[in-house]
This record gives structure tokens, sequence and C-alpha cells, in this order.
């Protein structure tokens, strides 16, 4: 019951693959461009290793931008977008240019902004979805973003999860036309698998029902 | 309550609750449909913004607010219909949303009151985004007191690494930056160069003029020092009358030219006490980080430099000698 069977992944793996494509054209209708997902990876992880696999799947960038943000509600957990360091400022110019997003703000400042603005509404879309297939509401908090040297002994310090297994849902996304990509790391702790593996399985009973 | 709030029709009681518990909430509460025009205004808004219900409500809040379209405000709220999901305004970057006056009479340190702000979604019956609700909250206190941290750990930090007599960096902090500085050297191969720089004859000064005066020689020779080096250049008090630099991306042949033209600016420029002028001379070692092991460490390159400070000393002081490494 509380295993991450080979049905259970790609169900979740399709789940997020559905969820976020119904809200892709809103998406692109917002930001001006169409963000691209890959088809995620789904595996359960030691939180306290976290930091070393975003470590690797961040192929060596050293400096890094991360938006994370916490959602609440029948499962709850943390997502984190992470782009490597100069992403930022791209996407200044591409909502800028695409979108019209203008805020008054200074050039460090605006930069956060667009984070936390695309990692808002890239997590808010791609979780949104995904609990709606599984006939629930999230709510969200306030994002938050860090941009560091991935190194860093505050990123240690900020990414240090209670100890124990949580689900990690991965996967790289890119900006269309754009060079921009990066990763959503969507982490389930294990208090909330109970839940997620039994809605999961009544999820595919339908669908085969 | 005015018509058009998600939820349909309330039994009337309940609607006299609901009244009631939005007005009593600390926190503003706005509602706006599609056209942004406000459909609630709790009693938090009205107070904070001085404006009536019916002042405000049908109006467009962009019309009555017109500094929100510069915060992206719209963007927001249209993100909020489209994708059915929060969106938030950080006081970090955006101070505030709307324009209230800060509520704290005793204190004035904020024009205005600094806010954090959530847009969440309300749905009609068929699940669509009809309605966006806007909390506004007043963390004006939280950001006084987080400040006012930040400030007093600065200063504590400032502190903590100047030296109080000269105000250039103290003896740690030197230490701190020159090992920065190496793993930097360590990664891009560029060159560093160190200098000690030592007063002639200090103790003379001071035993013929007091320690005020020998004190004010300091001040005003860091002051020099600090002067004609480039910003991410460290001037340091590495001992009592002994003062090093550190010089990034320098080669040696530059440090030494650079120290050279120091150690002649020194001997040509009036030292003042109340009405004493003196002058003074400065011996100084260099060494640099090329033609090294790219593992050098800082108090290797500390005693190259003070072993080669030692020699201008000895063959006769108001001179300028490279370490033995660099002797060929």
């Amino acid at each position: 019951m509380t295993d991450l069977s080979e049905e259970r992944r790609d169900t979740l793996q399709e789940m997020i693959n559905i969820g976020f494509g119904r809200s892709m054209s809103s998406l692109a209708d917002l930001l001006g461009v169409r963000i691209e997902l890959s088809v995620p990876d789904v595996l359960v992880i030691r939180t306290e290793e976290i930091l070393d696999y975003l470590i690797k799947v961040m192929e060596g960038a050293e400096e890094v931008s991360l938006v994370q943000q916490g959602f609440r509600g029948e499962f709850f957990g943390e997502a984190v977008l992470a782009l490597p360091g100069l992403a930022g400022r791209e996407l200044v110019v591409m909502l800028d240019e695409d979108a019209g997003f203008q805020p008054a703000l200074e050039m460090g400042q605006l930069e956060m902004e667009a984070l936390l603005e695309v990692g808002n509404v890239v997590i808010g879309a791609c979780l949104g979805q995904f609990a709606d297939l599984l006939q629930t509401s999230l709510s969200f908090s306030p994002p938050s973003v860090l941009m560091e040297n991935i190194h860093s002994a505050y990123l240690q310090e900020v990414l240090r999860a209670r100890p124990g297994d949580a689900l990690l849902i991965h996967t790289k996304f890119r900006v269309d036309q754009r060079a921009v990509m990066g990763y959503l790391l969507i982490l389930l702790p294990e208090d909330c698998l109970h839940w997620l593996y039994r809605e999961v399985d009544i999820f595919l009973e339908r669908m085969l029902g | 309550m005015p018509a058009g709030i998600p939820g349909g029709p309330f039994p009337r009681e309940r609607c006299l609750a609901y009244e009631q518990i939005l007005d009593a909430l600390t926190q503003g509460l706005i509602v706006l449909d599609r056209d942004l025009r406000v459909l609630l205004w709790n009693r938090w808004m009205e107070q904070h913004s001085r404006l009536e219900r019916g002042q405000v409500l049908g109006r467009v809040v962009t019309e009555i607010y017109p500094e929100l379209v510069k915060k992206g405000f719209v963007w927001k709220v249209e993100s909020v219909f489209k994708l059915g999901n929060y969106a938030f305004f950080s006081q970090r970057l955006h101070r505030f949303l709307f324009p209230f006056p800060a509520a704290n009479y005793l204190q004035n340190r904020y024009e205005f009151m600094q806010q954090n702000a959530v847009l969440a979604p309300l749905r009609g019956p068929e699940g669509r985004v009809d309605h966006v609700c806007v909390s506004i909250m007043d963390h004006t206190d939280t950001v006084m007191y987080q400040e006012r941290l930040e400030e007093s750990t600065k200063r504590l930090e400032q502190m903590s690494q100047t030296d109080h007599l000269t105000q250039v960096a103290n003896r740690r902090h030197l230490f701190d930056r020159l090992s920065q500085e190496l793993n930097r050297v360590r990664r891009n191969r560029q060159a560093l160069s160190l200098a000690i720089l030592d007063v002639d004859h200090f103790k003379k000064v001071n035993d013929t003029y007091g320690h005020l005066c020998g004190d004010q020689v300091l001040v005003q020779l860091a002051g020099m020092l600090k002067a004609s080096l480039r910003t991410y250049d460290l001037v340091g008090r590495y001992g009592g009358e002994e003062f090093c630099l550190v010089l990034p991306n320098t080669n040696l042949q530059d440090a030494v030219a650079l120290v050279e033209r120091l150690r002649c600016q020194v001997s040509e420029t009036e030292f003042q006490f109340g009405r004493l002028r003196l002058r003074i001379t400065i011996s100084a070692g260099v060494t640099c980080s090329q033609d090294q092991p790219p593992e050098v460490r800082a108090d290797t390159l500390l005693s190259q430099a003070d072993e080669a400070l030692y020699r201008a000393k000895t063959s006769g002081r108001n001179q300028t000698e490279l370490a033995v490494c660099h002797l060929e």
C-alpha cells in the first residue's frame, strides 16, 4: 500500500503531464512564451540527499537561483524551481518583451520579482492542476527566492529538511525560443504519501474503469 | 454586503455574521471582478485608506490607486484569473501595495505601512474564476524589527573587521580577506601581491611628541594608503605601526611600483599634529603569488613579506625590498 510501485510512478508522471498540459496555454498567454516540461522523474529520496541531487541535476552550475514555495492541502510539501544564476536576467527581458510585465523596480529587485513570478506561476500551474486531478485543492505560501552559490552553507541550511524519505517529482523545463531552462522539483514528505498513493490508485481505477 | 459576492445568496443571519467577520479582520480584504471593479472593501480597508465603501464600491481599483499599475498589479490579477492560482506581493521587493500611512503613531521610520499582499482566486459555481480576493497584511512592525536587527548585525560585523584607531581593516579581517583572495587565485590563476609597510623610527615619534601624536600619524598614513588604492585592494593594520596591502590581480612589478610610489609620497608629506609638522619615512617588503605553488598559504606570503621588510630595515630604511623567492 505504501510503496511507490511502477504503476503509481507511471500514473504520477501522467498526472503531472496532463495537469501541466491543461494550464500550458493560459501560461503561454500570460508569459508570452511557451513553457515545456519534460516527462518527470518520480523517485523516493532521503531528505538529506536533496541538495546533492540538486547539485547533480544543475550540471556544474555554480551560481543558482532557487524559487521555493510551500503548498498545503490534503497533501503538502515544497516546490523548488531551480535555474542557473543568469536566468533571472533572461526572465526580466522575456517578461518585459513578451508579457508586458513592468513593475517599477531596480534591476536586482526586478530580477528577483521576475524569478518569484515565473516560479509562482509555473509551480502553481503544475501543482494546481495536479491537485485538481486528485479532486482537491491547495493553498500556497508566498514564494521566496534565493540567489546563491550552490555549495554555500546557507543553501544547505535552507534546504535541510526533516530527516526521512520524501517523494521527489523532478522535471526539466524549457522556455520555447529562449535560452532559459531549469528544473522543477516537487517534494512530498512521507506523512502525506499514504493519502497520495490512495488517491493515485483511485485516479488510476477511474481512468481504467 | 454588496451583490455579486461569490458563494451565492446566504440565509440572512449567516450573511450578517459573514459581514461582521470580514469587518472584524485585522487585515485588508478586497474583492475585485474581471474589470478590476471593487465589490468588497472591508472595514480595515476603510480605516486605512480613509475611503468609505460608498466611495469605492463599483469603481475600478486602478482608478482609485493609479500607482498599482506601476507595481505590476494588473499583470498579477490577470495571472490569477488565467491560471486560477495565488499571486503574491512581497514587502521585501515592493515595500507596500496600497499607499497607506504607517499606522503606528509612535514610530516614523516608514512613511507608508509596509505590506505583504496575497491575491487569491474566487470561483463561481462552475469552477471558473470570477473574482479575485486581495488580502493585505500590515507588516510594518516585523519589518522594522528585522531591519533594526540587520543594521545592528551589520554594524557589529563592521566593528569586528575594523581597526578602531585607523579605521582600516584589522589584522583578523586582513587575514580572512587574504585567504579568500588566495582561494580565488587558485581558481583563476591571476597574480596576487602582498606588501607590508612599516613606519621608520616610529618609537622616536612617540617618545618625542607623545603617543597622541604617534596615533595621529598612523591615522593620517592609513588615510593616505586607503586613498591611493583601488576599491578591490585592501589595506589593514597588521601590527602597531605596520600596515599590510592586499593587492588582487596585481603582478610583482606593478606591486613594487605602487609601493615605491607610496613610499615617496609618504616621505614628501608633512604630517600634522596640532601646530606640529613632522616628516616620516616607511620601509616595505613585497611578495607575490606568481611563480609560487598554487596552494601557497596566507601565512607563507605574510612571512615572505615580513622577511623582505626586515631586510629593507637593516639596509638603511626608507626603501622597498622583494621577498627572497622573487630575487634572482
